[in-house]
């Protein structure tokens, strides 16, 4: 008898029945699905997903009743939100004041050649991205690079393909 | 604080009054003084991004934008001094470094756009920061407007009106500083939005030629062309518009910001249906000779007519009209009624219930603003009502107005409801979750269309209203009835005769004569004249006589065809939804031969 039928308070979940949707709808119960928990929902949604793809972005704004472009507004503002797919691991090239003076640039570009990525990109075993920050607050070690928690210090471009080679295979 | 409380305040020396509650830029305003803007916009919230309207203070070292500074009693203000038109110069400065604004190949340039006219306002003849030359994409890909981001400032006009006037916001912006961008749902066009409905208020919104309408583009500056203000004709809301002509063609057509419901704003249909035509045109009067349509003059055709109608009984002749036509039209068609056997305008399936003398409404722009609930129940305002989607949007998005949908198709109404159902049930859980759902609503608004006028509609509204008796506070609901013909209302009041099934009407007796007066109606009667029937009746008719704008299939089986005047070119009234009586006014000259409905009507049974 009723061929469509919309209410509100209806939980109603993703269609395609992944588990991580349901812990993202946890979240939007937890905030009572208010619009002004967007930001909260999406760092939810990075951490379930590892990024935000348009089919998640879409289920938020549907949930939170946001219209899209807000959603995506709110996430390109933000260089902590991502809408590809990151690596496991994130390499951050400090390129703040102690760092940048002492050559972060030339070890950026190292990493980078070493790497076979840009900037921003992950590699093809989706291991690694590469991305730099403005201070990750080891000046005393600088030029330095994170990896998670691990800070990597007094860096030099000729030091980066050994670099590469020992340290990195640590992390698979 | 009152907010009719008075405050007397110093603008450039001059005592202003204004206000509680009032910004520095409207207390300005109100006292003719000028103050530079390029982001603020009457009837949006302001945004205080742009910096052109930054005025002085005095005790304040800093200087505020005018537009978001409430105004305070004994205020002393500058709006104009060397630091501040240095300052605006400078912003301006800015604005054209950061992107292409190339005034040669942008149809705004002289005279239309916002910021070139603020750069002569501020002498700027040179820029003294370097270009950046961002490469930026352009989108074409709508049917009516497009967006080139090299013209782009960032004032968010086209967001806030998207947002806070058609109420779906599409538009936003992304990104953050120099890459910020406007855009479209989640990086899509214009063309594969999802949520974009054409209405054409950014564009209307745009300061500059960032967004631009094609049809109007290279037409002609808007501020060299005529205007007139007439009534849509594309629906029985009856918005006001405002024609832009230049050398007898329509350049651009603006809602009328003095309509009362409207203000402005308008859905697709009337903002770019009404003039971006793609139809062709009559021009002259058409007889059917040896199987093939020749032109020929009013008085052959209108003889041949007459020689036929002689031949034939007045009981096998008949009329049928398109609800788009005027008052006036309705009424030369009664008057000659005599001469026909049934004289009829064709409706929408249950149409007739809806406009079989309604009530006039009073008061309907109040009920839209204030509504906390809306309930709809078989309408599509969506598709058939541009302009009362967007109250319901507003309402909903803005005041949180509850909303329940009743047997209406789906539309991007659903997205906002509460509760959305397209067949409605009569079980007690069902009405207990719409009660639930009006339970504190104050002021409801029941919008009811054609398919309320079923025995399951009608069944169905019983159970609403029994829902509101029952309830404890709150106002019983406002009845607002949306027909969908144009003038369906005007032309039944006129005396012709509701026909909701055409093919039986015309079945119901032998008819040999048939007198279709179309106008400029876009359906053209195709929804009834199947291809069946058309073969069955072109074989059984002594004369077909197709009144109309544009050529379609009824004109092309026509034995005699007449040209007839489009909307622009009318002079008469319609009757809106509310049973108010709109003026139609001619805004550019007659095409060709044509003439007006109600003049052929009289020169064919004169």
């Amino acid at each position: 008898m009723m061929e469509l039928q919309t209410i509100r308070s209806v939980v109603t979940s993703h269609p395609s029945g992944d588990a991580r949707f349901a812990s993202l709808d946890d979240t939007i119960a937890h905030y009572k699905a208010e619009p002004t928990a967007l930001i909260q929902v999406l760092h939810a949604a990075q951490q379930l997903f590892g990024y935000l793809s348009p089919d998640v972005l879409r289920y938020i704004a549907g949930k939170l009743k946001l219209p899209l472009a807000q959603v995506y507004g709110v996430v390109t503002f933000y260089h902590l939100f991502t809408l590809v797919p990151r690596g496991k691991y994130q390499i951050m090239v400090c390129r703040g004041t102690a760092c940048h003076v002492r050559g972060a640039q030339l070890i950026l570009e190292r990493l980078s050649q070493q790497l076979g990525i840009k900037e921003g990109e992950t590699t093809k075993d989706n291991l690694f991205s590469l991305h730099s920050a403005r201070c990750i607050g080891a000046c005393a070690m600088a030029p330095a690079i994170a990896i998670g928690d691990d800070v990597y210090g007094k860096l030099t471009p000729d030091k980066v393909p050994k670099f590469c080679q020992k340290d990195l295979k640590k992390y698979t | 604080m009152n907010a009719t409380q008075t405050i007397t305040l110093t603008i450039n020396g001059k005592v202003c009054e204004g206000r509680a509650g009032q910004t520095i830029l409207e207390v300005a305003t109100a006292n003719d003084i000028y103050i530079p803007t390029l982001c603020w916009m009457k009837d949006r919230s302001p945004w205080g991004g742009c910096r052109m309207c930054i005025v002085e203070v005095a005790g304040s070292p800093k200087v505020v934008p005018a537009c978001a500074t409430p105004a305070v009693a004994g205020s002393q203000i500058t709006t104009n001094s060397p630091r501040l038109h240095n300052l605006r110069r400078m912003t301006l400065e800015l604005l054209f470094s950061e992107r292409n604004h190339i005034c040669p190949i942008c149809p705004m340039n002289k005279g239309d756009c916002g910021l070139q006219h603020q750069a002569y306002l501020h002498g700027v003849d040179s820029i003294r920061f370097p270009y950046l030359y961002p490469a930026l994409p352009m989108d074409v890909s709508g049917r009516y407007f497009g967006l080139d981001h090299n013209r782009c400032i960032l004032c968010t006009r086209c967001v806030r009106t998207c947002d806070e006037i058609e109420g779906v916001h599409t538009l936003d912006i992304a990104n953050r500083g120099e890459r910020n961008l406007i855009v479209v749902d989640m990086h899509a066009t214009f063309g594969t939005s999802e949520t974009c409905t054409s209405c054409g208020a950014c564009v209307a919104a745009c300061p500059t030629g960032a967004l631009f309408d094609k049809a109007q583009t290279y037409r002609g500056k808007l501020h060299t062309c005529t205007v007139v203000k007439t009534t849509c004709p594309e629906c029985p809301v009856g918005c006001g518009l405002a024609v832009y002509t230049r050398e007898n063609r329509i350049v651009e057509v603006f809602g009328d910001p003095e309509s009362p419901l409207c203000a402005g704003h308008l859905c697709r249909k009337g903002r770019y249906e009404t003039w971006a035509e793609p139809r062709r045109r009559i021009t002259q009067p058409m007889l059917r000779h040896n199987g093939e349509l020749k032109p020929v003059s009013w008085d052959e055709a209108l003889a041949h007519i007459r020689r036929v109608r002689d031949a034939t009984p007045v009981w096998e002749s008949v009329l049928l009209a398109s609800p788009r036509l005027t008052n006036e039209a309705g009424q030369a068609i009664h008057r000659v009624a005599d001469k026909l056997d049934r004289v009829g305008v064709w409706l929408a399936p249950n149409e007739g219930a809806l406009v079989e003398a309604p009530e006039p409404l009073a008061d309907v722009r109040r009920q839209l603003t204030e509504a906390d609930a809306f309930i709809l129940l078989g309408v599509q305002p969506s598709r058939d009502h541009g302009l009362i989607a967007s109250y319901v949007r507003r309402g909903v998005r803005q005041r949180q107005a509850r909303l329940i949908i009743l047997n209406c198709r789906r539309s991007d109404l659903d997205r906002y409801a509460d509760i959305a159902v397209r067949e409605v049930s009569l079980e007690r859980a069902f009405w207990a979750q719409v009660a639930e759902v009006l339970r504190d609503v104050q002021r409801p608004v029941l919008l009811y269309g054609t398919e309320a006028m079923t025995p399951i509609g009608v069944a169905v509204l019983e159970r609403l209203l029994a829902v509101f008796e029952q309830k404890a506070s709150g106002e019983a609901p406002a009845l607002i009835g949306l027909p969908i013909g144009t003038n369906s209302i005007g032309l039944v009041a006129a005396g012709l005769e509701a026909v909701e099934d055409v093919g039986s009407w015309l079945d119901a007796k032998p008819v040999r004569y048939l007198h279709l007066v179309l106008g400029d109606d876009h359906t053209l009667g195709e929804r009834w004249f199947e291809e069946k029937y058309r073969a069955l009746m072109l074989e059984t008719l002594d004369l077909l006589v197709v009144q109309a704008s544009y050529e379609s299939p009824l004109t092309a089986h026509a034995h005699v065809v007449l040209p007839a005047c489009t909307w622009a070119e009318k002079t008469g009234t319609v009757t809106n939804f509310e049973g108010r009586t709109l003026p139609l006014k001619p805004v550019i000259p007659v095409r060709g031969q044509a003439r007006d409905d109600a003049a052929i009507v009289e020169a064919v049974y004169a």
